[in-house]
């Protein structure tokens, strides 16, 4: 499909001008049908080149923006709350406790599939209030933190890995490795809504309210107290949005390596330490980081190998993001604290 | 700067004996400790209003601690600290961040944030949820900055800052909130000389320009002697001792409670300390 053919199906008409189309992809086929009226058979009937693009493109290129975006949101909301560089949700467990719950969820209990948002959610928090935990003496440092992290990073692991042996079905298998790698392969409209949602109604409105919190959190628990910032409710508060970010991201696209590490990291670079445009900046360059990604992810097999499969978008991201970490860390003397 | 009281003063023995009658600040009766036992046990203090304070004593005595509770960062487990006669635990955090600043010892800010960019933090107890800085914030950074002397640092970066330099603009940050009780926590611990004198000189102008209540703890005995108008030495966790320098400030006061052997001089109203041997500890 030429890029012209690709755009005139993006706008479409038939799908802008026709509120049940447009209903149908952006709420579901149920609700349009209640909300127009509609038989119980009703889907909508498009040309090839616009169910291509509307039902299998344009679904995946969203959820790769809204996963960039809560990933990199996350990775500097959990860089700020524990003043730490090397914090991002992968490090501090909640990528591996929610991966850990999708999985279990998919094993144990196929039938809460609609559910994984829930228990990606649940599981990421929980890891990271056991990471906290761990790492607590009466205060936490960022050396303790990351150690702690680790440390249920591997636990985590390893439940997941037994899990497999407990899956008899291969589908369910490629499934669960997708999940553990991260992956676009194969998302559709419903995912694409989920993310949407907790993107629209929770992330973005809650990441605008929190820049200044985590400017002077990073100041230091006493200095942010005494300039009178109530520290236990506000970090609270401010951990519970990264997790939310983490786990939207999370429950859509699996555990996608090294994003949440490394978008916050090319924002500082680019416009300093000022939360208030890290933040905005990550809403940018983590969908473009993904998107790029996910691209690179599908078209890489087919033109390197010329073999049809698809690469999990974490696989790419992990190998783009290893050695500009690497090259970030050669670079400044006095990586590992942000303070 | 101006003095309580002098030595002569009739009214000394009594300002001895008694707090001062109008605190701004006052500790009673608390008991301040961090898990093992009280540091702080049962001690009452008063901080007289638009002084300057010195607590003063030797290593692990409570000092810091003190500092802190007055402060309301460490809640005490029994009695309580009360500014201008209301429970400072029961403050808005905010509301109390306005009316009472503390620099710490240990501070830390990214690296890459300029000096403008952190002395505006100072700031944050006069925002509501969404506000951004106003006319009447910027002018307050612009005062804290000048009274500090640090307008040539505004655009350098935090990290790059030497170890004084980065204290005046933390100095400058607190001094942004614009408290009317400002407590310090050994500012010029750590510090040369020429950023040690210019920290206690911008604490001083601040006190004659703006009546400021100041709280400082010192390390240095002489410094404590020559800035401070009024004197609180803290041994043990108790306060041992409270007056003006040239009550407090004896022969004897230095031998029991620092350990040292020490000549006081009084000249022209003012007290010179000049330590000269370590006692041996008994």
């Amino acid at each position: 499909m030429s890029l012209e053919r690709a755009w005139l199906a993006v706008l479409d008409a038939d799908v802008w001008y026709h509120p049940p189309t447009l209903a149908s992809f952006l709420l579901g086929d149920g609700i349009a049908r209640a909300l127009f009226g509609l038989p119980a058979g009703w889907e909508p009937t498009l040309s090839t080149a616009t169910t291509v693009v509307w039902n299998i493109r344009l679904p995946r290129v969203l959820v790769g923006i809204f996963v960039g975006c809560n990933l990199g949101l996350s990775g500097a909301i959990f860089q700020a709350v524990t003043r730490n560089d090397l914090a991002s949700p992968h490090v501090l467990g909640v990528s591996s406790g929610a991966g850990f719950a999708v999985l279990l969820a998919l094993v144990l209990l196929p039938g809460l599939v609609g559910l994984l948002p829930v228990f990606a959610a649940v599981g990421g928090a929980l890891a990271f209030l056991v990471v906290y935990a761990i790492a607590w003496d009466g205060g936490t440092s960022p050396v303790r933190l990351v150690l702690a992290g680790v440390v249920v990073w591997m636990i985590c692991w390893s439940l997941q890995t037994a899990l497999f042996t407990l899956i008899g079905d291969i589908g369910t298998v490629r499934q669960a490795i997708a999940w553990t790698t991260g992956s676009l392969t194969g998302v559709d409209w419903e995912q694409a809504r989920t993310v949407l949602a907790w993107s629209l109604l929770v992330v973005l409105p809650g990441t605008a309210l929190v820049a200044r919190e985590l400017d002077v959190l990073v100041l230091g628990e006493s200095t942010a107290a005494s300039l009178g910032m109530n520290v236990e409710r506000v970090r609270f508060a401010v951990s519970a949005l990264g997790i939310v970010a983490a786990g939207s991201a999370i429950a859509v696209a699996g555990v996608v390596a090294f994003a949440g590490l490394v978008v916050p990291h090319i924002v500082r670079t680019l416009v300093g330490p000022d939360h208030r445009r890290v933040l905005l900046g990550c809403v940018f360059v983590g969908p473009a980081l993904l998107v790029t990604a996910d691209v690179g992810a599908r078209l890489g097999m087919p033109l390197l190998l010329n073999s049809p499969g698809q690469l999990p978008v974490g696989i790419v991201t992990g190998l783009v993001g290893g050695p500009y970490f690497l090259w970030l860390m050669r670079r400044k003397a006095d990586m590992g604290a942000i303070a | 700067m101006s003095r309580g009281s002098s030595p002569d003063d009739p009214g000394a023995d009594d300002a001895r004996a008694d707090d001062p009658t109008d605190p701004v600040l006052r500790a009673d009766s608390v008991v301040l400790g961090y898990g093992d036992g009280p540091v702080v046990a049962d001690e009452s203090l008063s901080i007289p209003a638009g002084a300057i304070t010195a607590l003063v004593g030797p290593n692990g005595s409570g000092k810091s601690t003190l500092l802190a509770s007055l402060a309301g960062q460490h809640a005490p487990a029994d009695g309580a600290v009360y500014l201008d006669g209301a429970a400072v635990h029961e403050f808005d955090s905010k509301a109390l961040a306005r009316r009472l600043g503390l620099l710490a010892q240990d501070n830390t800010a990214p690296g890459a944030l300029t000096v403008q960019q952190l002395v505006e933090k100072g700031r944050y107890p006069y925002q509501g949820f969404l506000d951004r800085l106003d006319a009447e914030d910027r002018a307050a950074v612009d005062r804290a900055v000048d009274l500090v002397g640090i307008d040539a640092l505004r655009e350098r970066p935090v990290g790059e800052l030497s170890g004084g330099q980065a204290q005046l603009a933390w100095l400058a940050t607190t001094l942004a909130q614009e408290p009317d009780v400002l407590l310090l926590d050994e500012p010029t611990t750590y510090l040369d000389v020429h950023h040690q004198l210019r920290v206690l000189d911008a604490v001083e102008r601040l006190h004659a320009e703006r009546d400021t209540t100041v709280v400082l703890v010192l390390h240095d005995i002489e410094q404590a002697a020559r800035r401070a108008d009024e004197l609180r030495v803290i041994a043990d966790g108790a306060v041992v001792d409270r007056g003006t320098p040239e009550t407090v400030l004896t022969e004897s006061l230095l031998a029991d409670v620092f350990g040292v052997d020490a000549t006081v001089e009084h000249v022209d109203g003012d007290v010179r300390v000049h330590a000269q041997r370590a006692l041996d500890s008994a």
